[in-house]
């Protein structure tokens, strides 16, 4: 509330008509307290958890509505059993959030984005009978699949259910790491970061660079959601995390959400 | 009371302004699609004068001259818009018009003719915002280069390589005759950070397009080792970051540079 100390010590120093100012001052104070109010009432309010086999689950209506096709359905699952994070949200440039990609039926024809996979060779093509495939219009995860996939892999409490990074690490799952260049590996970049808390009690968070870099690349995070400078990510707080920045990118509804709070600061007591 | 009341409502609007900007951080930004990475828009003048701004295509130029060609000889800056080219210069031979003269490439007189748009040379350049049927499509244009991952997703240095293209560094009249320099060394660049893999430098895959003065000794001094720059300035746009994230392979593809496994 610094803004608001300066404009109520503006205030007190005011001339001609100190009642017109202090009302004026008042109706500030008010849009200020409202705004402020609306945060702490959206503060803890994590994204309603989906069933575990609909976690991750997208549907893209950019154009496709007002080009009278139904809306794209994407299921994260499926894919990241196959492909690492990196292979579309960084060989390929999708955005983090659904419809964020510029992404036309052209791009796609031109083997950018989805269609880089989807060209009738690597996985179905982008062509007639393949159409109600994506353009399904409604989230349609299959249970049947899902159960499959899950019964084979360690288990873990909220999202899809399943521990993913376990799933890597014991090699349940080999999901490709570049569909450019098939020598390219991990960097050995095993950096864990201990990232305090800024409340009072509330134990330090661990950040390991290994686990995420299984999945991820460099560039997926650096520099334009996290800077590379030390301890110089501003604003890098729990309520921007929860307003789907920072760490929320992924950490809400892809990646395991944070109603696994002790998966980050394990040393709380309880959650 | 007046003058107060303008305070009070710039301070509230700043406020709220501050709020809206402070909503960027923490996010991904867009990346250009292939045919629009290295695409530039130029308008020191042309807005002012009811022209739609230039729309300079590096992919095009650089299929067929060197960076080195438009950005030492013939003097082009290194950010758009920090040449001020006026439309006088391009006449007289400069800049743009070194080429763009009718003998090299299409020149700047042609005026519009009605109902022949095709012909109307202004608008290849002019064209941002513009519906312009282009004479090269990048996507057809694509299908026979060499492929990389990023960028404008062809790799150019493979295709300059293998003779899919042809690089010209020469522009009679404008260049001068060099000799060819031998390669120096490839240059072992060691990482602030210590558990990032070295870099390996390699002069000779620059020299092709680059020569020595585009980077010498402005961006990087001549004396090994005096210059100490880091990653945080390369996302800045200064050193590699220059060209590597507008034009060249972007810096996000870490394992370009970052060769030497250290682990």
């Amino acid at each position: 509330m610094k803004r608001a100390g300066r404009i109520s010590s503006q205030g007190g120093g005011g001339g001609a008509n100190p009642h017109q100012w202090s009302r004026l001052v008042l109706l500030v104070m008010m849009l200020l307290a409202a705004s402020r109010q609306a945060d702490a009432k959206n503060y803890w309010n994590l994204p309603p958890l989906p069933p575990a086999h609909e976690y991750g689950d997208i549907l893209i209506d950019r154009l496709s509505a007002t080009n009278g096709v139904k809306a794209v359905f994407f299921s994260h699952w499926s894919h990241r059993s196959k492909y690492t994070c990196r292979v579309c949200h960084w060989e390929l440039g999708f955005a983090f959030k659904a419809g964020g990609t510029d992404m036309t039926e052209s791009d796609n024809r031109n083997g950018l984005f989805c269609g880089k996979c989807h060209d009738g060779k690597v996985a179905f093509g982008h062509s007639q009978g393949h159409c109600q495939r994506c353009h399904t219009g409604t989230r349609a995860s299959s249970f049947e699949k899902f159960i499959e996939l899950q019964d084979n892999l360690p288990r873990d409490r909220f999202g899809n259910e399943i521990n993913w990074a376990e799933a890597i690490d014991t090699e349940q799952i080999r999901p490709l790491y570049s569909i450019f260049k098939p020598q390219e590996k991990p960097l050995g970049f095993r950096k864990e970061l201990v990232l305090e808390a800024e409340w009072l009690y509330v134990p330090p968070a661990y950040f390991p660079h290994e686990v995420h870099a299984k999945w991820l690349d460099c560039g997926s995070c650096h520099p334009d959601i996290f800077n590379i400078k030390k301890k110089a990510t501003e604003h890098f707080r729990m309520k921007y995390i929860l307003e789907e920045k920072f760490c929320g990118v992924c950490h809400l509804r892809v990646a395991f959400p944070m109603n696994n709070c002790k998966r980050c600061h394990p040393a709380l007591k309880r959650e | 009371m007046k003058k107060q009341l303008i305070a009070l409502l710039s301070l509230v609007l700043f406020v709220f302004c501050g709020f809206a900007l402070a909503q960027e951080f923490g996010l991904k930004k867009k990346r250009p699609k292939p045919h629009e990475f290295g695409t530039i828009v130029i308008d020191n003048y042309s807005s002012k004068a009811n022209k739609a701004p230039v729309v300079f295509k590096h992919w095009l130029h650089r299929a067929r001259y060197s960076c080195r060609l438009c950005h030492v000889d013939i003097g082009f800056a290194m950010n758009a818009g920090a040449t001020n080219i006026t439309e006088k210069d391009n006449q007289r031979g400069l800049f743009c018009g070194s080429c763009h003269n009718g003998k090299i490439a299409f020149d700047h007189k042609n005026a519009p003719k009605k109902g022949k748009t095709a012909l109307n040379n202004c608008v290849r350049c002019h064209s941002y915002g513009e519906k312009v049927e282009f004479k090269y499509d990048f996507y057809e244009f694509q299908k026979n280069m060499p492929r990389e991952r990023f960028g404008n997703g062809i790799d150019w240095e493979k295709a300059e390589k293998t003779k899919k293209i042809n690089v010209v560094d020469f522009l009679e009249g404008v260049s001068i005759k060099g000799l060819k320099i031998k390669d120096p060394a490839l240059l072992d660049l060691k990482p602030l950070e210590k558990n990032m893999p070295e870099i390996i430098f390699s002069h000779g895959k620059h020299t092709k397009w680059s020569g020595c003065e585009l980077c010498h000794p402005e961006l990087f001094g001549v004396k090994q080792g005096s210059q100490p720059y880091s990653m945080e300035e390369i996302f800045a746009g200064k050193y590699c970051g220059v060209c590597h994230g507008p034009v060249a392979f972007p810096n996000i593809d870490c394992q370009r540079c970052h060769t030497k496994l250290v682990y």
